[in-house]
């Protein structure tokens, strides 16, 4: 221990000290009335005010871990593109006869042909309005 | 760590509601306290508040004593804590100009109990801290993990900023003539 060390303790203990009585006595005073008793315990009146709190409580965790619990698991063919749709196509027989007869007159085929063109254009024209920008584009 | 033999039998009574323990408690350690805050700045009427809610505090939490560690690192280290709030209070209050700084002149009680020499020189001297660190040290006898305990350090921090406050309370008594001091010597 070095000189000053010891000099510091000297000094300290070379005070005189107060005993601070009313110091001491106004504290015990206002110790609550409960050390007579067990160990201070909440008292009864603050109950409702923590039974409150814990109502608020447990409706705040509520709504947290349902604003942060992971989506529903989506089912394995959710995951998959969805399927084109279905585009009913104009009846066309391409089995007509003046298909199969090489020999026929180019007017059958031509008429044959206007039918077809006729059925195509009537499909357009129900779809056409039902399609979007991006598809009409 | 040396548990207090009396203090320990005092809280376990008092733990149990022995109001009568818990009165011994105070009527031993109010003096020290109060000398502690005293000594470290704290005017005797601020000083009497604080150790009040120390002693209130260590009565409403009397349960969550843990009684591995000295009565006194508990009730030293809830003072300090209050100490702190106190000071930061009072210097926000200062800052912003509402009320004036409690001046010394304010508490009619004469400063008796705060040793003077080594340590006038000393507060003058030294940062609050390390004044602080030197009172628990020295003033008080605390063993250095208490003191790391109630300052919330470590221990290493504890014996640094010692050594670092000796050597400036060394240097300044050499400076003013006022005895010779023998430097070296270890810490135990």
């Amino acid at each position: 221990m070095t000189d000053l060390e010891t000099r510091l303790r000297e000094d300290a203990q070379r005070a005189p000290r107060s005993t601070h009585d009313d110091l001491s006595e106004r504290i015990i005073a206002r110790l609550p009335q409960a050390d007579a008793g067990p160990l201070p315990m909440p008292s009864r009146s603050h109950w409702p005010w923590a039974v409150a709190a814990a109502v608020l409580i447990a409706g705040f965790l509520a709504i947290a871990v349902r604003a942060g619990a992971p989506a529903p698991q989506p089912s394995p063919t959710a995951a998959l593109p969805a399927a084109p749709e279905r585009i009913a196509l104009p009846a066309i027989n391409w089995t007509a006869p003046w298909q199969l007869d090489v020999g026929a007159p180019l007017d059958g085929e031509l008429a044959h042909l206007g039918a077809d063109l006729r059925g195509a254009s009537r499909f357009l024209a129900d779809r056409l309005p039902s399609l979007g920008t991006r598809e009409v584009n | 760590m040396v548990v207090a033999v009396g203090d320990l039998a005092l809280i376990t009574a008092a733990q149990g509601g022995d109001a009568d323990a818990f009165a011994a408690l105070v009527r031993h350690h109010v003096p020290r306290l109060h000398r502690y805050l005293v000594a470290t700045g704290i005017g005797h009427h601020d000083a009497d508040d604080l150790v009040q809610e120390a002693f209130l505090r260590v009565h409403r939490h009397l349960d969550r004593y843990d009684s591995r560690y000295a009565f006194t690192t508990w009730l030293f280290t809830i003072a300090h804590r209050l100490r702190l709030s106190f000071v930061e209070r009072r210097r926000t209050h200062a800052d912003l100009g509402s009320i004036s700084e409690p001046a010394a002149t304010e508490d009619p009680r004469p400063a008796d109990d705060v040793p003077g020499g080594t340590w006038a020189l000393a507060r003058r001297v030294l940062n609050e801290r390390h004044f602080q660190l030197l009172w628990l040290r020295y003033g008080e006898d605390l063993e250095m993990d208490e003191i790391a305990r109630i300052s919330d350090c470590t221990t290493i921090n504890v014996r640094v900023s010692l050594h670092r406050a000796r050597a400036k309370l060394e240097q300044h008594l050499r400076a003013a003539g006022l005895a010779p001091v023998t430097a070296g010597g270890t810490t135990p």
